[in-house]
């Protein structure tokens, strides 16, 4: 059968983004998260949602001013008034992501059994869990509609309801690499034409308990998150959602869409090695990239920008390193790096997402933004990592690193979206 | 994803209550064996406190299994319950010949470590953060049991954790047959597991009385499937229960004036897995029922599938398996998935009639006592909160056929 523009070279349909929409410790909304990370706006800050006293740190990437009811009409508000703050985040940059696709009166005619949701994410509505073991522990019991509002499954289907979408609805709560799950099943579905349209990202708040665990496994950096530096101490929590809304590219053509890039490929990997540390012998996270570009059907050459997974912790910064230098060679050394966790913190499910936003606009905004707090370089550590300014780019391909607890690791390709195949 | 990729099942086993293996829960299915045992206890939460008063089916784990596994004093139970279930058709030693960066792990759970995520919050706000086991944290995530269970066996493909409530089985087994077709890898161990904990318990409860449902049993279990390109696994002349033929997913998002009822949804989202399988509702021979004692759920796939019924000529076997060993949550799917490719004798279904409409137990009343039967089981997984998976398996070792 001949091919047309809208296939791939494999024959499958080609998987564009059409829409997005960000709730960050930065700035809500993509073009005000962009436009941040553009400028190095650093979204650490003093905790102020629980108390730190206990803690050897105080800071974290917290979201702020986020008012639910400007996100929302009455009816939504009332339904969802009670919901956990990630269902409200993801409801929230769901709503924008949609408004930015002009998806609003195709929603309305469309056949809503092919358009579904999947979200990442790493530790769910972990606040709602936290007050309902507190109630069972302490003297009252908690509400018997509480629980509902705790499940995992609550958070795709609350955007769906809000929607309301009849197409596949999934929760992939792999940690940290989430959002590139939800990213790749999504397109996969379009793909193979199981779904036209899929509402895709990831999302997680932040709770003393998130704070705690990682603070005893002593990942938090007491005030600044460097990733890359030399005196990097670690990460900084924090908080929010990105969604994408991914469109075949023959239902985006005809119903005019902006589109911002187009998903090449991913890959999936395990490092099957400890659930904490990372391969040091890189070996995952390798292959997740190869998968990668196997998945695009692209080499490796094409890559003009990586966003890292650079979450500011030893151990990670030095194997992604040296993960990259396995993948390009010498050729590492020309490719420039953005770990936009210096700014945002390691917003965990909402992390992929978040670097696959970036993604679009280093692709259509032609800068890349810096890796911030940058002072010391580290002899493991001596690729080029946009120290402390952003810079203008050339972008045609972005390679974007997502990695999680477990030895869960992603590689997400997206690239210049062009009428033919680049 | 591609045509000529065939995705078969070649591997299977489960942890129930029943006992520690498939032979003896295939066995133990048509003899109703009573599954009530004690609840597993939270420190820090008094049992009478919860309202709970009756137990869950709890496992019985093989703790000889874990002697010789590094940390595994701090394995969670969900990797426990799942290593159980897949120790009994594979180990690291069986799959060393094999490429391990071209086999995956997809597991569906509903509330996957919930004990140990409990237990962590308890001694946070007991002990404060000094008091926390760092080695506990990693398990509070929900993708730990898939992660371990790729730790244990040294699998390092693609590594996948779904948690869509009592679809999770399903939806896993589905994720990682795209896995193969989409020839991200040429195997996925697929697993299905679900603890018992007293949240789970204290949340079906006040949720389901909430909601005025009363008759749900939660049960502990585990069930894991390998799936494996056809061809690789006729290559190696593996043992080859059937093929997973096709799949279709769907949503309720509730009530509106436009929308479909969940009944509607249902039956489309079933008529559409055949259609993915490539075969007429008329090939399908049994169909292993979703249904779990919740009223509004059951009475929609019912009412579902006796219009699937009635428009059809043919009478099918209906297999209702949580009516008999209880709602085992995230593990249901892959549990019904393995008694549909093993096609055992499964006795007569209890507490049908009253949510069948009528017309259907007039005319297929009768034949709801039966065994598995017919080339294509249809296999439905539907959530309390909306979501319908639906998945067409085809029983049988093919090894006689292609040969």
């Amino acid at each position: 059968m001949k091919k047309t523009k809208y296939q791939d070279l494999r024959g499958r349909r080609r998987v564009v983004v059409t829409g997005m929409g960000v709730i960050s410790p930065v700035g809500h909304g993509h073009q005000q998260f962009w436009e941040s990370l553009v400028n190095g706006k650093n979204g650490g800050a003093k905790v102020v949602s629980f108390d730190t006293s206990p803690f050897r740190s105080n800071v974290a990437c917290e979201v702020k001013d986020f008012d639910f009811n400007k996100y929302c009409d009455e009816n939504t508000r009332n339904k969802f008034s009670n919901a956990g703050r990630a269902s409200q985040f993801a409801i929230a940059a769901a709503n924008l992501a949609v408004k930015d696709a002009n998806l609003g009166n195709w929603l309305d005619t469309c056949d809503r059994s092919r358009v579904g949701v999947i979200l990442g994410t790493t530790m769910g509505e972990v606040q709602i869990l936290h007050e309902i073991v507190r109630s069972l522990a302490g003297s009252g019991m908690p509400e018997s509609t509480i629980y509902q509002h705790y499940v995992l499954h609550n958070l795709p289907q609350s955007v769906a309801r809000h929607f309301r979408l009849q197409g596949p609805c999934s929760i992939v709560p792999t940690a940290c690499a989430s959002g590139n799950y939800a990213i790749g099943m999504g397109c996969d579905l379009i793909r193979n034409n199981k779904a036209e349209t899929m509402i895709v990202g990831g999302v997680d708040p932040i709770d003393s308990i998130v704070f705690a665990g990682f603070s005893r496994i002593f990942s938090v950096a007491p005030e600044l998150c460097q990733p890359f530096d030399k005196n990097r101490k670690g990460l900084l929590v924090g908080e929010g959602s990105a969604i994408l809304i991914l469109e075949s590219l023959e239902g985006a053509v005809n119903r005019s869409a902006k589109i911002y890039a187009e998903i090449a490929g991913y890959g999936l990997s395990c490092d099957a090695y400890h659930m904490t540390n990372p391969d040091p012998n890189v070996k995952g996270t390798y292959n997740a990239a190869i998968a990668a570009f196997e998945d695009a059907n692209l080499s490796v050459s094409r890559v003009d920008a990586i966003i890292a997974h650079g979450t500011g912790t030893p151990a990670n910064d030095r194997t992604e390193t040296r993960m990259i230098k396995k993948l390009f060679g010498d050729e590492a050394y020309k490719i420039p790096i953005t770990a936009n966790k210096s700014m945002i913190g390691h917003t965990m499910g909402g992390a992929a997402a978040m670097n696959a936003v970036t993604a679009c606009h280093i692709l259509s905004d032609g800068y890349i933004p810096p890796t911030i707090n940058y002072q010391t370089k580290d002899s493991e550590c001596d690729l080029d990592y946009v120290p402390n300014e952003a810079r203008k780019i050339k972008a045609n391909l972005v390679l974007s690193n997502a990695f999680a607890f477990g030895g869960n690791n992603t590689a997400m390709l997206i690239k210049k979206y062009e009428e033919t195949i680049l | 994803m591609s045509d000529a990729i065939n995705v078969v099942c070649t591997g299977m086993g489960v942890l129930t209550p029943f006992d520690e293996s498939l032979e003896h829960l295939l066995t133990a299915l048509p003899m109703r064996k009573p599954l009530t045992s004690s609840i597993g206890s939270v420190p820090g939460i008094s049992e009478n406190r919860t309202g709970i008063d009756s137990g869950w089916g709890s496992c019985s784990i093989p703790g000889k299994l874990f002697s010789d596994i590094q940390g595994s004093k701090y394995l969670d139970k969900c990797t426990k319950l799942l290593y159980s279930a897949v120790s009994q058709f594979l180990t690291r030693k069986d799959i060393e010949g094999e490429n391990a960066e071209k086999i995956g792990i997809s597991v569906g759970t509903a509330f996957s470590t919930i004990k140990d995520y409990i237990d962590f919050i308890l001694s946070f706000e007991k002990d404060g953060f000094r008091g926390l086991n760092p080695m506990l944290f990693p398990n509070i995530v929900h993708n730990c049991p898939a992660s371990q269970l790729a730790i244990i066996l040294k699998i390092s493909g693609a590594n996948l954790t779904l948690t869509n409530g009592f679809c999770s089985g399903l939806d896993a087994l589905t994720a990682g047959f795209e896995l193969i077709k989409n020839s991200r890898v040429t195997s996925v161990i697929v697993g299905g597991v679900e603890e018992n904990s007293l949240y789970s318990s204290t949340g079906f409860h006040h949720c389901l009385r909430h909601c005025e449902h009363s008759s749900l049993y939660p049960v502990e279990a585990a069930g894991v499937i390998r799936l494996e390109e056809e061809s690789a696994a006729l290559e190696r002349n593996a043992v080859i229960y059937g093929r997973i033929s096709g799949y279709a997913q769907s949503f309720f998002p509730g009530m509106n004036r436009d929308d479909i009822s969940w009944s509607e949804l249902i039956e489309n989202t079933s008529y559409k897995a055949t259609e993915s399988a490539k075969i007429s509702f008329d090939e399908v021979g049994s169909i292993s029922l979703s249904i779990n004692g919740l009223m509004s759920p059951d009475k929609a796939e019912l009412k579902a599938v006796g219009r699937m019924l009635q428009s059809s000529k043919k009478p099918r076997a209906l297999i209702a398996l949580k009516k008999l060993i209880g709602e085992t949550s995230g593990a249901s799917g892959i549990l019904q998935t393995i008694v549909a490719l093993r096609k055992p004798m499964i006795p007569l279904q209890q507490h049908y009639h009253d949510c069948l409409p009528e017309e259907f137990t007039r005319k297929h009343g009768e034949r709801l006592a039966d065994t598995m039967e017919g080339k294509y089981a249809l296999i439905n997984n539907i959530n309390w909160e909306g979501n319908v998976t639906s998945l067409i398996v085809e029983a049988g070792d093919l090894r006689k056929s292609v040969n």
